[in-house]
């Protein structure tokens, strides 16, 4: 009977657990930040950051600004979002400055990557 | 001592349960937000977005592209929001180049530029654009849509934004809330702009109004100009192109009741010393304070 008790309480606070996780939490925190951004949005804010570090070479700048993004990795934000364009066929200038971005935040802040010796 | 120990395994279980719960719904299968818009994004993330696309315009030219990009945050009003959001970070002491690059694609939208291709927003843009971002104009009006088309045109090489003509010398009544001068600014390293005229006016509509207008080469306007104002009380800074209504070469400043001020533009320009509200008298036989107006050109 215990053992039937023990289970059934865990059973029931694993559940709230994971309720109060998934459900409650994230209402507490809304998803209305620039990291949630639709993946398309992403890109173009990304293209925005590129188009500016283009002009003025800051990367510094740039990185502040992608990780708006990504606050763990920007150089991630650019690249990502460099891939999408070439996914989605962005105009060749707009995927070249964003590919220079992503260079560029690769050798300021670089990231393990596949087959990257 | 039995009854108690008899209930500690129900406490276990419910603590136990509980942890174990919580960390497999953040850590082990976090739930993933849903993906939002821009117009979704707080206040905060539109402001932060807003000043990218202001420095991406000042940083590539393109007004059509900035345009689409506005209507990701708003459908209308854009100029206005630019214009309050640049007046918002000079108050609060944000970088001067901020409400420049705010104040400068704020005058693009200008509804009293005529002929201006890009005053207003889409779908009446009529310049080509980068279709990735008005792609995402479109995509945003239908949140279902995930992909961008695929039409993708090339960027337009030339700049459209700050410096084509436009018709000034409008006055505006409205006026910002007067910053609070001091002492006489430094000297400016070097002179872009000449002072090409220094008058005062008596219109009541206008009373204490120090009015800067500020002109290319070609004599049209300039927008997202510094102004530097200093008196008694203290120097700010002001820029042209916030009153987009007034015209995007144009600014003012509420002087205080007696005040004198000194007056240059941060680009470079000479100071224009002792600027202060002419008397003037009114049909009903009552004085008031007039207005002054300076026009800078670029030399």
């Amino acid at each position: 009977m215990r053992r039937l008790i023990f289970v059934l309480v865990l059973l029931f606070s694993l559940s709230a657990g994971l309720a109060f996780g998934w459900l409650a939490l994230p209402a507490l925190r809304p998803a209305s930040s620039l990291a949630n951004l639709r993946e398309d949005y992403r890109a173009d804010y990304v293209l925005m950051t590129a188009e500016i570090f283009a002009a003025d070479g800051d990367i510094q700048a740039g990185a502040d600004r992608l990780r708006e993004l990504d606050a763990q990795s920007p150089t991630t934000a650019a690249l990502l979002a460099a891939a999408y364009a070439r996914q989605a066929g962005y105009p060749e200038t707009d995927q070249a400055i964003l590919m220079d971005l992503a260079r560029a935040m690769q050798a300021y802040l670089p990231i393990e990557l596949d087959g990257t010796p | 001592m039995n009854g108690r120990g008899g209930n500690l395994y129900i406490v276990t279980a419910a603590v136990v349960g509980l942890t174990v719960g919580l960390l497999a719904s953040l850590a082990v299968w976090p739930v993933r937000p849903a993906a939002i818009s821009p117009r979704e994004l707080t206040s905060v993330g539109q402001n932060t977005y807003r000043i990218l696309i202001a420095r991406a315009f000042r940083a590539n030219g393109d007004s059509g592209r900035a345009s689409s990009r506005l209507t990701l945050l708003d459908e209308g009003g854009s100029a206005a929001a630019l214009s309050a959001q640049a007046q918002q970070a000079l108050a609060a002491g944000h970088p001067l180049d901020e409400a420049e690059a705010l104040a400068r694609l704020a005058s693009v939208f200008d509804p009293s530029r005529p002929g201006e291709p890009s005053a207003t927003l889409p779908g009446s843009v009529e310049t080509a654009t980068a279709s990735s971002t008005q792609a995402l104009a479109a995509a945003s009006s239908t949140p279902t849509v995930v992909q961008p088309t695929e039409t993708r045109t090339p960027v337009p090489a030339s700049p459209t934004a700050s410096r084509t003509p436009t018709s000034m010398r409008t006055p505006a009544t409205a006026t910002a809330d007067p910053p609070t001068p001091s002492a006489t600014p430094p000297p400016a390293s070097g002179s872009s702009f000449t002072l090409v005229e220094r008058s005062t006016e008596c219109d009541r509509s206008l009373e204490r109004l120090l009015r800067v207008e500020i002109q290319n080469r070609q004599g049209g306007a300039f927008p997202g100009q510094g102004i530097e104002i200093s008196g008694s009380e203290g120097m700010q800074v002001f820029f042209t192109g916030l009153k987009p209504r007034a015209g995007s070469g144009y600014a003012d400043f509420r002087m205080q009741p007696g005040g004198v001020y000194n007056l240059r533009l941060a680009a470079g320009s000479e100071t224009v010393a002792s600027l202060a509200a002419p008397i003037c008298r009114a049909a009903d036989g009552s004085t008031y304070e007039g207005s002054v107006l300076v026009i800078f050109k670029e030399k």
